[in-house]
């Protein structure tokens, strides 16, 4: 054999020669066959939540990369999001007929916009401290809420802005018939957010996995001792905050070309922060898994509870409040929110790795 | 000079020197810049509407830096509380009082006694919403600055939902008693006479809080708890109700700043709070946390900076202030007043 | 010794995971000026803030003329009768000195009227500073006024901890002779690393180490034991 290998290469061979056997991997496996089968199903709703969770998944685990990994709280994720919403709705709804190149367009135009910016943020990210950072992310993500709104001659306002896409993806293609089966656009466009989520979400897992994403781990546990050890710690976090934010670009994208629809609240909109945070928050901060329970959980909710609190409301007295309630069903996902912090603040994956550690070490503990 | 008053002098921030007269006539200065775009008479009209925003900015950035100096807390359900005090007081006891004729066109005794009864209205949903909100969530994540900033935002987003439950999710028009409605017109300069009235209240609660922390020794424990919680502990003062009563009175002021605010709209919306928490962060931030003195020239500045951008380049008025945030979170990070932190 | 003023039995305290007090046992008579020595990290400071109740007693308890006090919060222990001079000195820099004072004092009436003199008397810096910014006072000053703080309201026990930090030998002298004119007045409890103030106002001492006492007695037989001094205190 050659030079011997130190515990860490050891570990990690050992890891890769067993990574299509594990557990794991077939259920990841399992997954994207399942996703596959969706479209097949015949309830719209159905699609319409499984190609949510996908692309917000990519949208939730980047800001894990960003709040679970690096340690920065930013409200700015809705902002990245929003600019590539509004690109690709922009550059396709004035060019008349939409062609492919205008997607690669926007989608270059949002990424040099969004890393610009995350570039300045990173800057601000050091020279502040964490609260004073919060709050300016905060202040700018408003910012350009208001701008999507005033600047009504670019984004057309309030409104919003409604187009179509180019090609297969276009809303008046005609669709194809395959295997008796007829492919329309939005099928298209579905497979399309499958295969871009699944590789956005991959390359993120290898970041993480990566050594950057390991020296990320130590500057978030000690940032101290990172320095010590000679890591430039400033650089690592401005990698791992462009990359994050440039993920929650794209995922703008794909959720603009989804829902062939933007305006300034759904895209731009502050509080979507919290509907981000409760999602991290849920499926744990730190684990990137996490993010794909807590946005799968977070979407059902949003797509079954307003039915579910109607039947119930219906059960009840009538009485305006109670309809109200029944339709501010946003509400309670926000209480969970402010729970989920208070008691759960590991979330479901976190809370699960943790037992497994514990189990694990205490069994190498001797029982005397 | 001898030792002792060079050491003196060394010692005393207070001194003259060149680089300070400097500074002082420059940020002086560079309120008169609009002039060079604006007419004279547009631009005292500007003034005034931007020291009266200003002043409704100051009633709860005040509340705001006091509670984050005192108890380290960045509190965004503030917002919440402001906008509590807009729905209750500024919408719901006016037209409440309107039934009977006081407000809209009501005599002068009427229109004070609608806008007392409306503020006394704001301030008691805002102290008592505040307290709750202490209570239940903030005391649970004390210490933890991410929990802290989360929670909050997660409470603000819930109150406004609630908000829109109540008062559904449409802007609401909200009525202006009838001796504050209109304008005077001074030399022709149009001077909104609710704008007079907001900064008066705003003059006199800015006096209203200095004599308390001034003057009372309970202003007195809160000035020495901003600066060091552990020793007014160890001198014998329960620091949990202090900081209790704090939040109260934060959100009662904060609630006449939702009432006042609406008034000058003449609107009500749901998303006021998220909108005014942002300007009240950006005042706390340029005044320095935990200075009553410095989130009233921070609020005179960003009140006065967004009307005069909001005239020439209005869509870039926010931004103009998160700006003013920016340069002075890098050259001085601790505020126009606030103190410098060594850590 | 007839009861004394404050009691502690085998006190453990940990912050996080360190173990810090490892069972503390001390009884500190009335009267006296009693040293906690010891080196870095021994726990001296530590065993002070958990009398005061700033940091947390996990086991043992804590007595102050018999009565219970472990547990309790600062403020309250503060109102039983015990004033603390913290390491930082903890002086309050945007309020004047004559605020400073004030604050300190629970009950302003004619008793506080006397308790002023006497710190005019004990402290005539302060004096002159009367209406000055406390943040303006140097070094020594400042230990003078956290120290008359913690004295204007007749105390039965004064904790002071580290007063010697950061201050020229001179001033430190002068620190010590107000700890002298104090003695007089109430029982003290002084965390010193500078053990020639130690000597100079003590009457007794504990030494810790580990979190431990190891030794105890009166000063004047510990400044001949240089065997506990160099093993105990690395000095000598």
């Amino acid at each position: 054999m050659g030079h011997d290998l130190n515990p860490v290469q050891q570990q990690r061979l050992v890891e890769q020669k067993t990574r299509f056997s594990r557990p794991s991997f077939l259920v990841q496996v399992a997954l994207v066959l399942l996703l596959l089968m969706v479209p097949f199903n015949p309830s719209f709703r159905v699609m319409d939540a499984a190609a949510k969770i996908m692309l917000f998944t990519v949208v939730v685990a980047s800001y894990d990369l960003i709040l679970g990994y690096t340690g920065l709280l930013s409200f700015a994720h809705a902002m990245f999001f929003g600019i590539g919403a509004y690109s690709v709705a922009l550059i396709c709804y004035h060019s008349g007929t939409p062609q492919w190149y205008h997607l690669f367009l926007a989608t270059g135009a949002s990424l040099i916009l969004s890393v610009f910016l995350a570039l300045v943020l990173a800057f601000f990210s050091l020279r502040t401290k964490a609260i004073f950072f919060a709050m300016l992310s905060l202040a700018l993500a408003d910012f350009f809420h208001l701008l999507g709104i005033t600047w009504s001659d670019l984004t057309l306002g309030e409104d919003g802005v409604t187009f179509n896409l180019p090609g297969i993806f276009n809303m008046n293609w005609a669709g194809v018939r395959f295997l008796d089966i007829h492919f329309s656009a939005r099928m298209m466009i579905y497979y399309f957010i499958l295969l871009v989520s699944v590789i956005l979400f991959l390359c993120l897992v290898r970041f993480v996995r990566s050594p950057v994403g390991r020296v990320l781990k130590s500057i978030r546990d000690n940032e101290q001792r990172s320095t010590a050890l000679g890591y430039k710690t400033f650089r690592y976090q401005l990698l791992s905050i462009v990359f994050g934010s440039s993920l929650a670009s794209l995922g703008g994208i794909l959720y603009a070309m989804w829902l062939g629809f933007v305006d300034p609240d759904s895209a731009l909109g502050v509080f979507s922060m919290v509907d981000y945070l409760l999602m991290v928050i849920i499926g744990g901060l730190g684990t990137l898994y996490g993010s794909i329970i807590g946005v799968a959980f977070f979407i059902t909710t949003q797509a079954w509870l307003p039915d579910l609190l109607k039947g119930i409301a219906a059960l009840l007295p009538p009485s305006e409040i109670i309809a109200r309630i029944a339709e501010r069903w946003m509400a309670f996902l926000g209480l969970l929110f402010i729970v989920a912090i208070m008691v759960f603040p590991k979330g479901v994956v976190g809370t699960i790795r943790e037992r497994l550690s514990i189990r694990k070490g205490a069994g190498r503990v001797k029982r005397t | 000079m001898d030792a002792e008053a060079a050491a003196t002098q060394l010692q005393d921030p207070d001194g003259f020197n060149m680089k300070r007269l400097v500074t002082w006539v420059c940020s002086i200065g560079i309120w008169f810049l609009p002039l060079i775009w604006v007419d004279p008479t547009t631009y005292m009209v500007l003034t005034v509407a931007g020291v009266a925003f200003g002043m409704l900015l100051f009633m709860v950035a005040s509340g705001m830096t006091v509670i984050f100096g005192l108890m380290d807390i960045l509190n965004l359900a503030h917002g919440a509380l402001f906008a509590l005090g807009a729905y209750t007081g500024g919408y719901w006891v006016l037209n409440l009082l309107e039934k009977w004729g006081w407000v809209e066109y009501g005599t002068v005794m009427q229109s004070i006694w609608s806008l007392v009864l409306a503020i006394l209205t704001g301030a008691a949903a805002g102290a008592l919403l505040g307290i709750i909100i202490e209570r239940v969530i903030i005391r649970g994540v004390y210490g933890d600055h991410l929990k802290q900033i989360m929670i909050t935002m997660g409470v603000l987003y819930v109150m406004t939902e609630v908000t829109k439950i109540f008062w559904g999710a449409n802007p609401e028009v909200v009525l202006v008693p009838m001796t504050f409605q209109g304008s005077y017109d001074i030399f022709d300069v149009i001077v909104g006479k609710f704008r007079i009235a907001a900064i008066v209240i705003g003059v006199l609660m800015f006096a209203g809080i200095q004599v308390v922390l001034l003057k009372t020794k309970i202003g007195l424990i809160v000035r020495a708890g901003v600066e060091n919680r552990e020793a007014v502990q160890t001198s014998g003062y329960n620091i949990n109700r202090i900081f209790t009563g704090v939040f109260t009175a934060g959100g009662a002021l904060a609630g006449i700043g939702g009432t006042m605010w609406c008034v000058f709209q003449q609107q009500v919306y749901p998303d006021i709070g998220l909108e005014n928490i942002i300007f009240a962060m950006i005042v706390v931030v340029i005044g320095g946390l935990g200075s009553v003195t410095g989130s009233f020239l921070g609020a005179l500045v960003v009140g006065l900076s967004f009307n005069y951008v909001a005239f020439l380049l209005p869509k870039l008025a926010l931004g103009v202030n998160i700006l003013i945030m920016v340069v002075v979170l890098i050259i001085r990070p601790w505020g126009l007043m606030g103190e410098k932190q060594g850590d | 010794m007839t009861e004394p003023i404050l009691s502690l039995k085998e006190v453990h305290s940990h912050m996080g995971q360190h173990h810090i007090l490892q069972g503390v046992t001390m009884d500190v008579a009335a009267g006296r000026l009693t040293v906690l020595l010891g080196r870095n990290g021994a726990g001296k400071s530590s065993t002070l803030r958990a009398v005061m109740g700033l940091n947390p007693v996990t086991a043992g308890e804590i007595r102050l003329e018999g009565h219970r006090i472990h547990g309790l919060k600062p403020f309250a222990i503060a109102r039983l009768g015990v004033g603390f001079v913290a390491e930082d000195r903890a002086v309050f820099y945007r309020l004047s000195v004559e605020e400073n004072i004030r604050l300190s004092m629970f009950k302003e009436n004619s008793r506080a009227g006397e308790r002023m003199a006497m710190i005019h008397e004990l402290f005539p810096d302060l004096k002159r500073f009367w209406h000055a910014k406390a943040g303006l006072l140097s070094g020594g000053q400042k230990q003078m006024l956290a120290i008359a703080r913690a004295f204007v309201n007749d105390h039965k026990l004064l904790l002071v901890d580290e007063p010697s930090k950061g201050l020229a030998p001179i001033v430190v002298g002068q620190v010590g002779e107000s700890l002298i004119k104090i003695r007089e007045k109430t029982t003290v409890i002084l965390v010193e690393q500078n053990f020639h103030l130690a000597n100079m106002v003590g009457t007794h001492f504990f030494i810790l180490d580990d979190g431990r006492i190891v030794h105890q007695g009166l000063m004047e037989e510990l400044a001949e034991r240089q065997e506990l001094k160099q093993r105990y205190l690395g000095i000598g």
